[in-house]
This record gives structure tokens, sequence and C-alpha cells, in this order.
């Protein structure tokens, strides 16, 4: 078999795996990726192949990952803030136009990464060094990130308190070690709690109406698209911020969208993030992810010099294997799902929402992470109950990161 | 006075008891209780800490472990407590540096054939160019910082191009210091170098090398 089809199927076995932890809450590539690193003592020479499965899977997951937010509400990091708006539009009959919206946002950021390819490499890089002027100002950066979140916010003080509460809350939580059968982070019950439970709880009450499937026109904005390109490809650069933070830096600069154009940014952001991650392991060696740090252990990294050469031109080959088969599998799963789901009563789906989430939490990270997410489920109904905008809840992340830039 | 007035008589101000009210309260109490809980938990999860020499007992758990930075090399941190050294990997952005004495807090596992911390914290306890310390003491204790950026105050001996010698106050000690660039002072003008500290096997000597952005030479004061 020659070297060109084996990139084929371990890129098509990363999709796949991507598919798998995309659909599951609180499971993440970057599991699969520390199996990965587990397993490859025993495969020496596939260790090219294993990295391009690892991103493979780490592109397809941010298309997956949207199915389980919007019908069960189970959010991570970077679906968080889509959670409320996904949700309502499967409570109009809209949850199949959510995915569709998803998916096409995040195949078209792929588009606009590789379009955004070279001039990114450029000014991050060689010779204008952006990043170097970014991770010095790394601090104030996040700091007019949030500024922008509470003084664009309809009441500032209220903003302000959810956000300082939920600074608090991430400064403690994120602290203690809640990896229980399963290696996992606290960050899963913290954004489950702050966002998924809440637009679970507070969703209309009633029937799930029948989802329409292909029905509804949809349109998407380019801005949206090209926002969310920008901040993942930022953020992807900067040490110690994560996917969330760019999802949130893009929400921070629009003050109104509909929930389509909301869930549009988000997954574009959210793809985004994870292309320019593997950029930046090339142009500034700088692995930014579980993922990422995975690929840097396993295969000797050249730092790029203006030419796409091998492996990195690999890795962009299996990016768009990944992104194409993603996109398909995810409107083919969002179809299966909306079809099916309006035959469950609404107060047995959170239900057995709340079960998946419990279960999920309680597997990967134990007691602890079932009393993380139930102060975040009460951060996350004050919020609601206060009328303060969700985001202002990524406080449990950019408050611990603001404490740790300037002190 | 008249704007502090104004500012206490704000709408916020006025607004701020009123703003917790019915299930608002509920909730408030209940994530401020919560929190303390979590903070309490916190401790129960507090990592042992551990020498170097010790942590392959710990493969699996999390430790604490402390240590002078011996190498950085990418996202990998080499750190010794003068008996053992030990891997930290550690998304490094740029502020553990040769020199500093660190705290690493993660899970123990393998490194290839070795075991290291993956560290979810490190913190920097003392930097390397905190404390100047003279040209004697160096000398003296070379053990302790070669390979490692050092901070050292002595005196303009001579000067050649991409290179000059630094002595102490006696001229008992001098050692070697590699600049690219010339250097603004003159002969027998007291000194600070921050430079990495290296071994020539060739001379079997010991010099400096200016060779980062944090390295350089400036007036004593």
């Amino acid at each position: 078999m020659n070297d060109f089809a084996l990139v084929i199927i371990f890129s098509t076995a990363g999709a796949l795996m991507g598919m798998i932890t995309g659909l599951i809450p609180g499971l993440h590539t970057n599991n699969i990726a520390l199996l990965m690193l587990f397993l490859l003592p025993f495969f020496e020479h596939a260790a090219l192949y294993f990295a391009l499965f690892i991103v493979s899977a780490a592109i397809s997951h941010t298309f997956h990952d949207i199915i389980p937010s919007t019908f069960i509400g189970a959010p991570e990091d970077d679906t968080a803030l889509a959670v409320l708006p996904a949700h309502s539009m499967v409570m109009r009959g809209e949850g199949y136009k959510a995915i569709v919206i998803s998916a096409i946002s995040s195949f078209l950021s792929i588009v606009a990464c590789f379009l955004l390819l070279l001039p990114f490499c450029l000014l991050m890089g060689e010779p204008f060094n952006l990043y170097n002027l970014m991770e010095k100002n790394m601090a104030w950066i996040l700091l007019s990130i949030s500024l922008i979140m509470i003084l664009t916010s309809r009441n500032i003080l209220h903003a302000l308190f959810i956000f300082l509460l939920s600074g608090v809350f991430g400064i403690v939580a994120l602290k203690i070690p809640s990896s229980f059968l399963i290696s996992s982070s606290p960050l899963f019950p913290a954004l489950a709690g702050l966002f998924g439970a809440p637009a679970l709880l507070t969703a209309k009450r009633g029937d799930i109406p029948e989802q329409r499937i292909g029905e509804d026109s949809i349109k998407l904005r380019k801005r949206d698209v090209g926002s969310g390109v920008l901040s993942g490809g930022l953020v992807s650069m900067l040490p110690g911020v994560s996917a969330a933070v760019a999802t949130t830096l893009a929400m921070a600069v629009i003050k109104e969208a509909k929930d389509e154009n909301v869930i549009s940014i988000l997954s574009a952001t959210n793809t985004a993030t994870n292309f320019f991650v593997l950029v930046a392991l090339f142009v500034l060696l700088k692995a930014r992810s579980g993922f990422a740090i995975a690929i840097e252990k396993m295969i000797y990294l050249e730092k790029w010099n203006g030419m796409i050469k091998e492996p990195f031109n690999l890795f962009l080959i299996a990016i768009i294997i990944s992104a194409i088969i993603s996109y398909y599998l995810t409107i083919h799963i969002g179809r299966m799902v909306a079809k099916n789901i309006s035959k469950i009563s609404y107060p047995m789906l959170v239900k057995i929402s709340l079960v998946i989430i419990l279960a999920m939490i309680f597997l990967f990270n134990g007691p602890s992470g079932l009393l993380i997410f139930g102060v975040g489920v009460a951060i996350g109904m004050l919020c609601l109950e206060m009328k303060v905008r969700r985001s202002i809840c990524m406080g449990v992340l950019l408050l611990p990161l603001l404490i740790k830039y300037f002190l | 006075m008249k704007n502090i007035g104004s500012i206490m008589h704000h709408k916020y101000f006025l607004n701020f008891p009123h703003i917790l009210h019915g299930m608002r309260k509920i909730y408030f109490l209940m994530a401020v209780a919560g929190i303390v809980s979590l903070y309490f938990v916190s401790f129960l999860y507090q990592p042992e800490r551990v020498v170097l020499s010790e942590i392959w007992k710990y493969s699996g758990k999390d430790v604490v472990v402390e240590g002078r930075v011996k190498n950085v090399a990418g996202n990998l941190i080499t750190i010794s407590d003068g008996n053992c050294t030990a891997f930290i990997y550690w998304e490094n952005d740029g502020e553990v540096e040769y020199g500093d004495y660190v705290e690493a807090v993660g899970r123990v596992g393998e490194y290839g054939e070795n075991f290291a911390i993956y560290a979810r914290e490190v913190k920097i306890i003392r930097k390397w160019n905190e404390n100047v310390i003279s040209l004697p003491y160096l000398a003296e204790n070379y053990e302790k910082f070669l390979n490692e950026n050092v901070n050292v105050s002595g005196y303009i001996y001579s000067k050649y191009t991409g290179y000059f010698y630094l002595t102490d106050e006696y001229m008992e000690y001098r050692i070697r210091i590699y600049c690219n660039q010339s250097i603004p002072f003159k002969k027998y003008e007291r000194v600070v170098v921050k430079a990495l500290m290296l071994y020539d096997p060739s001379s079997l000597s010991f010099y400096l090398k200016i060779c980062d952005d944090s390295h350089g030479v400036m007036k004593y004061e």
C-alpha cells in the first residue's frame, strides 16, 4: 500500500474518531491523542500516520460537537455559548437548521483558513513576528475582551457581578484535579453547569415540535464566518488560552445577533482554532493544545521557512479530507437525530439529557465533578435570572487567566 | 466630596442591595456555599511535595516539585535540585528561563524512557537575575551555575572584537565574555553582566556568552 493511500486511510479513520468524540459530551480528542501516544511504541513506524489521525479527529470533533450541544444541551468549552441559541432553535422546530448552519460554517471556516494560511504564517512568524507582540501584551488583550463583554452589556453592574462570581468559581474549581475514571479536566462539569443545564431547565415547557428538515432557507453572513476565523486564528497562537476565549472574543464584538448568527460564528471559531493550533505548531513550534502536544512528541517538526513541505502538506491534506467527511456526517447524523427527537416528550428529553450529563461528569470527574457542576448550575441560573448575557459566564476562564497574567 | 456623593447616589449603588432577591438570592447563596465547599475540597486534593529523585514512585499521581531550571527546550524544562534532575512538560510561555528557581504542580507520567511531570502550573519562585553575584562567588561555586544564566558583577579588564574580559576588584579572577556587539564601557569600569555560563573543554575554561534578549552588560548601580 503506498504512502498516500495510508494518509487517506488514517485521515478518514481520524474523521470517524472525531465524530465519536464530538457526539459524546466530555470526551475530547485530547483523550484520543493520549491513547495514541500510549500505543505509539508498538507502532513506531506509524508515528506520522498517528499524528494525521489525531489532526483529522481534532477537526472532525469541531464539526460534530454541535449535535449534543443542540439536542441535549451538553456543552464543551468551545460550544458552551452555542447551547442556548441552538436549543432555542430546537424548540422552534429548527434543530436541523442549526446543525446545517454549524456544518456549513465550519466547512467555510476551513476554506477561509486555507485562504488566510500564507498571510497568517507571514504575520505570526517571520518577517512580522506579530506573535511576539501579542504574547507580550496577552494580559491587556484578555482584559480588553473582558471589558468589552461587560461594558457592552445592558446592565453593567449585573454583568460585572456575574463575571466576578463566575471568575471566583473558576479560580477555585479549575484548581481541583478532578480526573476520575478517565483523565479529564474540571472544565467539563463547570461549563455543563454554567451553560448546559440552565438551558435545559429553563427552556420553554411543552413537547418538542417536529423538526423541519430542509424546509428553511439558510443564509449565512460572511462577516460571521470571518470574525470566527480571525478570533480562532488569534487565540490559537496564544499560550494558556482555549477555544472558549476565542468564541468569547468573537461574541464580544457582536452586540445583537440572531441565534443563527451566533451558531455560525461559534462553529467557525471552533474549527478555525484547531486549524490554527496546527499551524502554530509548524510556524512557531509551539504546541497550544493537547492534540498538538501529542503530535509534537510523535514526529520531528521543522520550523516553517516559507515553504509548505512534508509533513506540513500531509497535515493540510488530512484536514481537507476530515472537513469533507465531517461536513456530510454532521448533516446526516443531525438529520437522523432531528427526525427522531420529537418522538420523545420534552420532560423526558430533559431527564435523559441531565442523566447523560451527570453520568458523563461522574465518569470523567467523580464526586468533585458533581459538586463543580452544581455550583455551575447555580451561577448559570443566576445569570439567566439577572438577564445577563450568557457569555459573561466565561469569566470562569477569563478571570483566572487575568490573575495569572497580571500577578 | 460632591463627586463621591453623586457616585454614591448613582442608580447602581442604590440598586445594589436589590439585585439579589427572590430566586436570585437562593441561587447566589447556593453558588457561594458551593464555592466555599470547593475551596475546602481543593485542600483534600493538595498533591504531595516530593524530591526529584523520588518522582518515579508517584507515576500517575499529582505531585509538587521544585528546582533550578537547567534547560529549556520548547515545552520541555529540565530542573535540578542539586542531587537529581527531572523533566517538566509545560506549555512554556517564555517566562521560564535558564537559572530560574521554579515550583511545578502536575501529574507524573512517562516521557520516553524517563519520567516527567506534566505540569498544570509552574510558578517562578526566584528569577535568575534577581540577585547579583560577584565574580569570586561565581568562580568558587561554578558547579551551581554551569549551563545557567548568571547575573554577575565585576570590572572590565580588557576589550577585543567579539569578546571582553571581566575581573574582580583584586584582579584575582578573570573570565572571558563573548558578546557580538561592542560595549560602551571603559577599562576598570564596574558593570553587571547577564549571560549564560558555559564550559569550553578545548581550553579547559569557563566562559560567559551573551546570546539572549534577556542578556546584556549594564553599568553597576
